[in-house]
């Protein structure tokens, strides 16, 4: 796919900025799944889902929001919190799926899996085209 | 290995603690140790604990202002979420209609619906005492529940007042001239009672449906998300 994104037209700054907020809104409505998955095994504290979230879903966002999105989703019973003193010596606080949570989870995965899958077969065929073409020029060139 | 430096950090922490305005201090304080929990993992992460790492740091969490505006505000919802106190209610709207044009509306339209029950509250108790003030008043282009001054012309109506085709509002439209009639006697009473026990739970109804709805969905700091490993035009992939 990359073959196909170094032969792209380059984009004004307008229509980079567009695309840069799609990207931004479809990253910020996938945030409380990325969330509440990435306390599916255990429970964590802020700073181990940062790097979760960082690491494996490539999400970066100021760090205080973080703990904004989490206090919601104590509010609406979706995880549970407690303190906890480590080694370290100082305490942290951890936060764990509430059953509540659990289901949420379930239903929030269930749901983008069958979209982004939808998503995929309509855009996919797309890109395979453009693919081909882009094989089929550069061999003619040869 | 240096010692961290603490006069940013408390800066930091006594910024936010400062800005966290109207919230519980129990649930406040909660919230600034779990940042200052957080920003002591960061720097066990870094090692070194300079001015240039706090600095950076500290930056990564955002304004203090900012955030706790944003906390200050989700809790203060929340709480307007889970009370039946107009009082409570209002504040959390005042918060959220500092945020944006929504809340402004939903703060706007939630002031209508609580001052039409003042109104109504209103009528009940000062009937008994001016009756032939108190009525529900019909002038020749405006409807008001009320109060009438008792002249013919450049007539007073005070109250909630409807003037089609679109005034509708919470006060006076202003003096009126000709017949005014009285549409209901004693029957404000009822009218009154049962106006203001609607109004007051349609009103919370509708304040509490849409803080679920829109004010807490929406998290403004989370503007700046961004992906560490995006391409060029990778948004086409």
């Amino acid at each position: 796919m990359h073959c196909i994104v170094s032969k792209l037209p380059a984009l004004t700054d307008a229509e980079d900025v567009n695309a840069d907020r799609w990207e931004a809104q479809l990253r910020k409505g996938t945030l409380e799944l990325a969330i509440l998955a990435s306390l599916h095994k255990k429970k964590l504290y802020g700073l181990e889902i940062l790097r979760i979230l960082e690491d494996d879903c490539g999400l970066e966002m100021l760090e205080g929001t973080l703990y904004l999105i989490l206090n919601r989703l104590r509010a609406n019973g979706l995880v549970e919190s407690e303190w906890i003193t480590t080694g370290s010596g100082h305490p942290r606080k951890y936060y764990r799926l509430s059953s509540k949570g659990e289901t949420h989870l379930l239903i929030m995965g269930l749901a983008w899996i069958r979209f982004s899958a939808r998503i995929t077969d309509l855009v996919a065929p797309i890109l395979r085209n453009q693919e081909a073409q882009h094989v089929h020029s550069s061999t003619r060139k040869h | 290995m240096s010692t961290p430096a603490p006069v940013n950090i408390d800066q930091y922490l006594a910024a936010l603690r400062k800005a966290c305005k109207g919230v519980q201090p129990s649930v406040r304080d909660e919230f600034v140790q779990e940042i200052h929990s957080h920003i002591l993992d960061r720097l066990e992460v870094e090692g070194d604990h300079n001015e240039a790492v706090v600095s950076r740091i500290l930056s990564t969490l955002g304004d203090p202002k900012v955030l706790a505006k944003q906390f200050t505000t989700d809790v203060l919802l929340q709480r307007a979420t889970r009370t039946i106190s107009p009082w409570v209610i209002l504040r959390g709207l005042a918060h959220w209609s500092t945020a944006g044009i929504a809340g402004l509306l939903v703060l706007v339209a939630t002031l209508f619906g609580y001052g039409f029950a003042i109104v109504c509250f209103l009528c009940l108790l000062l009937k008994p005492f001016i009756p032939d003030h108190i009525g529900l008043w019909l002038s020749p282009n405006t409807l008001t529940l009320g109060y009438w001054d008792g002249h013919l012309a450049n007539s007073i109506l005070v109250g909630t007042s409807l003037r089609p085709p679109i005034f509708c509002v919470l006060g006076t439209l202003g003096p009126t001239n000709g017949p005014i009639q009285e549409l209901v006697g004693v029957w404000i009473y009822a009218i009154c009672l049962v106006g203001a026990g609607l109004s007051l739970v349609a009103t919370r109804f509708f304040a509490q449906w849409m803080i679920q709805r829109f004010g807490l969905k929406k998290v403004r700091l989370i503007e700046r998300i961004i992906s560490s490993d995006r391409p060029a035009a990778a948004w086409l992939l």
